[in-house]
């Protein structure tokens, strides 16, 4: 029995991930999307979101070619389909711990307002009040 | 939630549970009058927020998306933007977009309600600042707005209810920028609590306001509102998409046709009807609801429902910076606000100004979401990281809200082909740039390049706000004491059907540079006052 070749799971993970590091290599300090480990859980997970960009991963996948060719003609051909695997690998690299490290970035989390006043915005704001009043006054009931 | 069912007649039947409808509400439950309020959307929970979810940076970029034809929420309904060079943003839902607002509360300024008399064009407002000055302050206590009297941009005022919030390590870069130029800023008022104020948590700074607050520190209507409006006796039916405003023989409102989420058509009878679903989606209601006498839409007679639309174009300039500026620590509401090029200044060549904020920009996706317009080398490969390590922690946006005056072209109509998941019209937004518009922009993004050199930034760009979202739908129903020149008075009364309302943002005359829900609450509490006051007059 002939037919189209399907590509196994494995296939197209290795494919993706290629894809992947081509659009997020590594470099400045920070790790490749896949040795993140974005092509991994997290992609499954954004993917879980956004669903609706199946059918423009799988036009991705479907073009053949050296990784960074594909996606500079996919860039020049098929945009739609270029950004959807754009925000897709972007999104899931953002959950990557050791991207965020690489860069510094803690992540969106909680810093509880300290109780005391911020000491030095009176001095900042003096030069603004010194100046007085800037806005154009209208007194009431006039002209409508 | 609390259903209607059993209620005959509403004395007051309110269309959308936003900003505007929770302060009707609120205020006439209150009262003792018997509200119903219609919302097509329904109740969100705080845990499904993104903002302390490690997969926040895609559900930005869909499901909570301010812009309802990427969010595609059973709720919304589509909006065709073919024609228009900015895509309005909204949430539909109790609470309405407040869920996503950042929660900025500047006042309009004084000479923002009398724009003909000093500028010699657009139109007067009916109503003066010094007017609603009192509705202000009652809704800075009813938002729990955090921040610093003494504002020298603005005649003086009471104090916020609770102090400022952080000035932060970036705020006070744009402060000291500010400062070597010599021009205004101030803390910007904010409707997040800085202090656990009424039904809000105090705010731990996560910095995805723009996502909803998971925390309940934001003040949104289905928390500072709608839990005590429901409490006095509020009836809120959520899943109900108004199709039409319905009215009696002698031509007055009578209650409002709505399509339930399982697809059933009901009809809810009320005394005074109140539109409160913002400028683009009281607009195609109006025009939705034609009749005999009506037949260019209701409330028509000037030809003005749905003309007039305004959406602060919002541009800005990137600034980054060596020093570490910790902008992932909110709120993503802005720090420092400037209102130096508010006012008009002739020897600009353009009218009106803009409002400016220092703003930050969460998550990692979003910084390169927005440079999309980039040539793939710039974007991608090894561009990639040299963004990120530039962006994260040490750049932010001058955020500029342009005052776009109104021009009777740019409008909102009924789409002749989409339809929502109802079958019901959608809005078609026309909507262009005016010269004017340009020349403003293009001027304060000269001035907000010049602002972050003078902090200090090692570079600046020019950004498209990424891209291209109009928060603010203003100015479909302007209000107006004329009724062949406006669609309410001046307390959002119908002139052609004097018991049917109009209380968003549809009622601006002029936008104002600075964000609008301010003075859309302000003015819905003075409307809401004057019904309630009418009911009880003898």
């Amino acid at each position: 029995v002939s037919g189209p070749r399907v590509p196994t799971r494995s296939r197209v993970r290795a494919r993706i991930d290629a894809l992947a590091d081509a659009l997020v290599p590594g470099g400045d300090g920070m790790p490749a999307a896949s040795v993140a480990g974005a092509t991994g859980e997290p992609l499954d997970r954004v993917l879980a979101i956004r669903d609706d960009l199946r059918p423009a991963l799988a036009r991705v996948l479907a073009a053949g070619g050296p990784p960074l060719d594909t996606l500079r003609a996919l860039h020049a051909d098929d945009r739609e389909a270029f950004e959807a695997f754009a925000a897709l690998i972007s999104c899931a690299y953002a959950m990557c711990a050791d991207a965020r490290e690489s860069l510094g970035y803690p992540g969106q989390r909680a810093y509880p307002i300290p109780d005391r006043e911020d000491p030095d915005v009176a001095e900042l704001l003096a030069p603004v009040r010194a100046r007085g009043p800037r806005y154009v006054a209208t007194p009431a009931g006039d002209a409508r | 939630v609390s259903g209607a069912r059993d209620v005959e007649i509403a004395d007051v039947l309110i269309v959308g549970a936003g900003a505007s409808g929770g302060v009707v509400a609120r205020h006439l439950a209150r009262a003792g009058i018997t509200v119903v309020c219609l919302e097509q959307g329904g109740w969100t929970d705080p845990a499904d927020f993104p903002g302390e979810r490690p997969e926040y940076d895609a559900l930005v970029t869909r499901p909570w998306n301010a812009d309802p034809n990427r969010r595609q929420h059973p709720a919304d309904y589509p909006v065709d933007v073919s024609e228009s060079d900015v895509p309005p943003t909204m949430f539909n839902g109790v609470g309405g977009s407040t869920i996503l607002y950042n929660g900025s509360w500047p006042r309009m300024l004084p000479s923002d309600f009398r724009v003909r008399s000093l500028d010699g064009i657009a139109d007067d407002w009916p109503l003066t600042y010094e007017e609603l000055a009192p509705y202000y302050a009652r809704v800075e206590q009813d938002f729990g707005v955090s921040g610093l009297a003494g504002d020298p941009a603005y005649p003086p005022g009471p104090d916020f209810p609770l102090p400022p919030l952080p000035l932060g390590p970036f705020g006070r870069v744009a402060a000291r920028g500010m400062n070597e130029r010599q021009w205004h800023w101030w803390l910007h008022p904010t409707a997040v609590a800085s202090r656990a104020h009424g039904h809000l948590n105090e705010c731990v700074r996560l910095g995805t306001c723009m996502s909803g607050c998971p925390r309940g520190a934001k003040a949104s209507t289905d928390i500072t509102h709608w839990r005590d409006a429901i409490a006095d006796g509020a009836h809120l039916v959520t899943g109900a998409r108004v199709r039409e405003v319905t009215l009696d023989a002698r031509g007055r409102a009578n209650g409002a046709t709505y399509v339930d989420r399982a697809g059933v058509e009901h009809h809810q009878r009320a005394r005074t009807v109140v539109l409160a679903a913002n400028g683009v989606g009281t607009a195609r209601l109006l025009l939705l609801s034609r009749s005999a006498g009506h037949p260019d839409g209701l409330a028509n007679s000037s030809g003005l429902v749905g003309r007039r639309l305004m959406m602060h174009p919002p541009v800005s300039v990137v600034g980054i910076y060596e020093e570490e500026l910790q902008t992932w620590m909110g709120p993503a509401g802005p720090p420092v606000i400037s209102l130096q090029f508010a006012e008009s200044d002739d020897a600009r060549g353009f009218p009106r100004g803009a409002k400016w904020d220092a703003f930050p920009v969460a998550g990692m996706h979003a910084h390169v979401e927005r440079m999309a317009d980039r040539p793939f080398d710039e974007r991608f490969g090894p561009a990639y990281h040299r963004h990120l390590v530039d962006h994260i922690g040490h750049a932010f946006d001058w955020d500029i809200l342009i005052e776009d005056l109104p021009l009777e072209s740019n409008r909102v109509v009924l789409s002749e082909d989409l339809r929502d998941a109802d079958g019901i019209p959608a809005p078609k937004v026309h909507y262009r740039l005016s010269a004017d518009t340009r020349a403003n922009m293009a001027f304060q993004l000269a001035r907000a390049t010049e602002a972050h050199q003078a902090g200090g930034a090692r570079s600046t760009y020019v950004a498209e706000w990424w891209p291209h979202q109009g928060w603010h739908l203003l100015g479909t129903a302007r209000c107006g004491d004329d009724p062949a020149t406006s669609v309410v008075n001046g307390y959002g009364e119908a002139h052609d059907v004097p018991n049917l309302f109009v209380v968003d943002g549809s009622v601006f005359v002029t936008s104002s540079a600075v964000n609008p829900t301010p003075t859309i609450c302000a003015f819905a509490l003075r409307a809401a006052e004057h019904i309630a006051g009418r009911r009880s007059a003898p």
